[in-house]
């Protein structure tokens, strides 16, 4: 055998494939590549299995997220009882760091040290009775938006009608173009008037950790059919696929939200999948 | 001629570091195996914190009683140069324990262990816990021929004809072993000659108000003078000890709480960092508890010095066994500060533990620094009884505690803190319920530490 020829072979070859792994180990993590059609229509044919279609188009890129840190929602929490009531000065019903509830007239706010707030106003005459979900939309957006109670990061996330004359108007938060599904603004509407309005809202301080390949989109659905028969339901439908934040509000200094694929079906129900563990993290009708 | 050899060798060498280098950004790729930059500094117990005092010491016994004869009673605290002498590592319960025949006599009166201990010379092996004898002498390297029983204590009495009692637990009945006849050397061991420092025990009456006390339970007679012990936060940083449960703590949620405590979560496991250094681990997966206690303690001890080690001077503080599936056995470690045994309220080093593993894990280790202030008077083990049965209503309800079956001083330490903390003597009371009492030393206010 010729062993400087074959030496001189394999440095190259070597080499070759050291640079090759080298690029792949510790190049730019940017590239996470695509999933192919055939993935895309397993994830389909699986869902028809079960009885689901899917109406929403399916993400094909895999991309890469890191955590994003939250805080509890930085807000003065008398000013907004302020607002919710109307009044300037509501009486305190209740104070400890936990928990603060005003009230006037008969309606009550509620403001819990995780950062929600929860308004119950006094009920009074029925309403308009010929409302939809666009006029239950406007009907809330007036109320909020008239209040300065809408962030500027809140975007409608959807309605609903609940009943004979009730709708569910929900919008949530986003932080630079990603849905943060933790926060919310619920508000409920009754006979042409709003009932409720519960806030879960967070004050983002920015991304944190390593970016990490996130679970795609197609596994991510498939883990989403096996929920449970109340949410996937034969003959409903996959009406969106959504990539964003889920976090719980917490009584803590910080904490990190974690990358979620949403899934969102015509019954109303929402499936969110983790976008690192791939495992159903909750699943259900919104709250 | 050189040259060429030279340019064959670096070839050669060239040639096995890119064969090698593609080895290990293939393990890297396929295993994820974080590059070293990307994870933590391997963890470095310090000199002071030793990883593994060794199974042996951890079940050592917690005092060697003496009986001399008459009311010659005296105590050696484990921890201590006395101790050490008589124990001589654990050679002399070795010696006892082979010296067995197996020829046993079931529950002799308890008046005639009450003379053994009356008459000496006799030597008495005081266990924090019922150990199953077996377990006990394969830990120890010991043969015996006796198998099953629980035992608390163990009494070597030197007499004419040499006998081995051992009380059984939980029962707290005797067993009496003759001894073989080639194997009565260890009993010369028991007439041995004792430093004058060795403080003189006494038997504690069987009732003291309402509380009843087992019989054959001994504490210090005289009134001591103890001063507080001053503690600091173990200076081994939580990130050490977090990175030995999670290869990379940068892939992990957090939560850090309001008292600044960080919560590190990868979905299944989570782990709680307090800013005093103090660390918390649970991972929930029921199973069946662990039923041997020496079996627990070993996988505990086991668990403890891969996460971050035991001290040198551990020792068993409790152990509470699960009594049905789904809940785990939890064992409880302290350590000793010249001989009296430090403990907490949650103990310093807590492990719960089941057939499928460890559940929770709790290290609140301080580094003693020495005792603090003037050395004030203690009450004796018959007040503190009498403080705890005073207030026996607030400590255990309609609950019967059940009978005191050891007692002795320690140093409790409360929740995790960043100052140097002075710790109180307390008399840490245990009863033939589970319950545990700790009663401060020098006022004799009372807390129950457990459950029953």
């Amino acid at each position: 055998m010729n062993w400087p020829r074959a030496r001189a072979i394999l440095l190259v070859s070597f080499m070759a494939l050291d640079i090759f792994l080298g690029y792949v180990a510790l190049g730019p993590k940017q590239a996470y590549g695509e999933v192919t059609s055939a993935e895309i229509q397993r994830a389909i044919t699986r869902a028809a299995s079960a009885g689901v279609v899917v109406s929403a188009s399916i993400p094909a890129q895999v991309t890469a997220a890191s955590f994003l840190t939250v805080e509890p929602w930085q807000v003065d929490r008398l000013a907004t009882a302020q607002k919710l009531l109307g009044v300037d000065r509501p009486a305190v019903v209740q104070e400890s760091r936990e928990v603060t509830v005003w009230s006037y007239a008969g309606s009550l706010v509620t403001s819990l040290a995780s950062g929600v707030v929860m308004y119950l106003p006094a009920q009074g005459p029925d309403g308009r009775k010929d409302l939809d979900t666009r006029s239950a939309r406007v009907l809330v957006e007036d109320f909020l938006g008239s209040r300065g109670l809408l962030p500027p990061d809140a975007r409608l996330d959807w309605v609903r009608k609940a009943g004979e004359e009730s709708y569910v108007v929900q919008f949530r938060q986003d932080y630079q173009g990603a849905a943060l599904f933790g926060g919310y603004i619920t508000a409920n509407v009754e006979k042409g008037q709003i009932f409720r309005i519960r806030m879960v809202w967070f004050s983002p301080k920015g991304y944190s950790g390593k970016k990490r390949a996130l679970v795609p989109a197609t596994d991510a659905l498939i883990t989403a059919l096996s929920a449970g028969e109340s949410v996937v339901e034969r003959g409903s439908a996959i009406e969106s696929i959504t990539l964003g934040y889920l976090s719980e509000p917490l009584d803590a200094r910080q904490w990190d939200a974690y990358p979620v694929w949403r899934f969102g079906f015509s019954n109303g129900s929402f499936v969110y999948v983790n976008g690192y563990s791939g495992v159903i993290e909750r699943f259900g009708e919104p709250k | 001629m050189h040259n060429s050899a030279f340019w064959d060798l670096a070839q050669d060498r060239a040639l096995a570091v890119l064969v090698a280098l593609s080895l290990l950004l293939t393990l890297r790729i396929w295993l994820g195996i974080p590059m070293w930059d990307a994870g933590f500094e391997p963890f470095n117990p310090r000199t002071s914190n030793p990883v593994d005092p060794g199974l042996g010491n951890v079940l050592a016994p917690g005092v060697i009683l003496i009986h001399q004869g008459r009311d010659a009673h005296y105590g050696l605290p484990n921890g201590t140069d006395d101790f050490n002498a008589v124990w001589q590592g654990g050679k002399t319960l070795v010696q006892a324990l082979s010296a067995i025949s197996g020829l046993r006599r079931d529950a002799p009166p308890a008046t005639e262990v009450a003379q053994a201990r009356t008459d000496g010379p006799s030597l008495e092996f005081v266990f924090d816990e019922g150990y199953q004898l077996s377990t006990l002498a394969k830990v120890l390297n010991a043969e015996i021929q006796e198998a099953d029983v629980t035992v608390d204590r163990l009494i070597m009495l030197a007499s004419k004809t040499p006998v081995i009692y051992v009380r059984t637990y939980p029962k707290l009945e005797y067993l009496a072993y003759t001894v073989k006849a080639e194997s009565t050397e260890v009993f010369s061991l028991v007439k041995k000659g004792l430093s004058q420092s060795v403080p003189r025990y006494a038997e504690l009456p069987k009732t003291i108000g309402e509380l009843q006390v087992s019989p054959g339970t001994y504490a210090p007679r005289d009134t001591l003078q103890m001063a507080p012990l001053n503690v600091q936060a173990d200076p081994t940083p939580a990130d050490g000890v977090l990175s030995t449960f999670f290869v990379d703590l940068k892939i992990l949620r957090t939560i850090v709480e309001r008292d600044g405590a960080t919560i590190y979560s990868d979905g299944k496991r989570g782990a709680r960092a307090y800013p005093a250094g103090a660390v918390e681990y649970n991972q929930p997966q029921p199973g069946d508890p662990e039923p041997d206690k020496v079996a627990a303690i070993d996988r505990a001890a086991r668990f403890a010095v891969q996460h971050g080690g035991l001290p040198a001077t551990a020792c068993v503080d409790k152990v509470i066994p699960g009594t049905k599936a789904g809940e785990s056995t939890r064992v409880v470690f302290g350590f000793r500060f010249s001989g009296i045994p430090v403990i907490g309220v949650r103990g310093i080093i807590s492990v719960s533990l089941n057939s499928k593993g460890v559940e929770a894990f709790l290290r609140n280790f301080r580094i003693p620094i020495g005792q603090t202030g003037t050395s004030r008077s203690v009450l004796g083990a018959r007040d503190a009884l009498v403080s705890i049965a005073s207030q026996s209503d607030k400590l255990f309800g309609d609950v019967s505690p059940g009978q005191v079956i050891s007692m002795e001083l320690a140093y409790l330490v409360g929740a995790p803190s960043e100052q140097v903390e002075a710790l109180k003597p307390v008399w840490k009371v245990e009863f033939s319920s589970g319950a545990s009492v700790v009663a401060d030393a020098y006022t004799g206010q009372a807390t129950r530490r457990s459950a029953q």
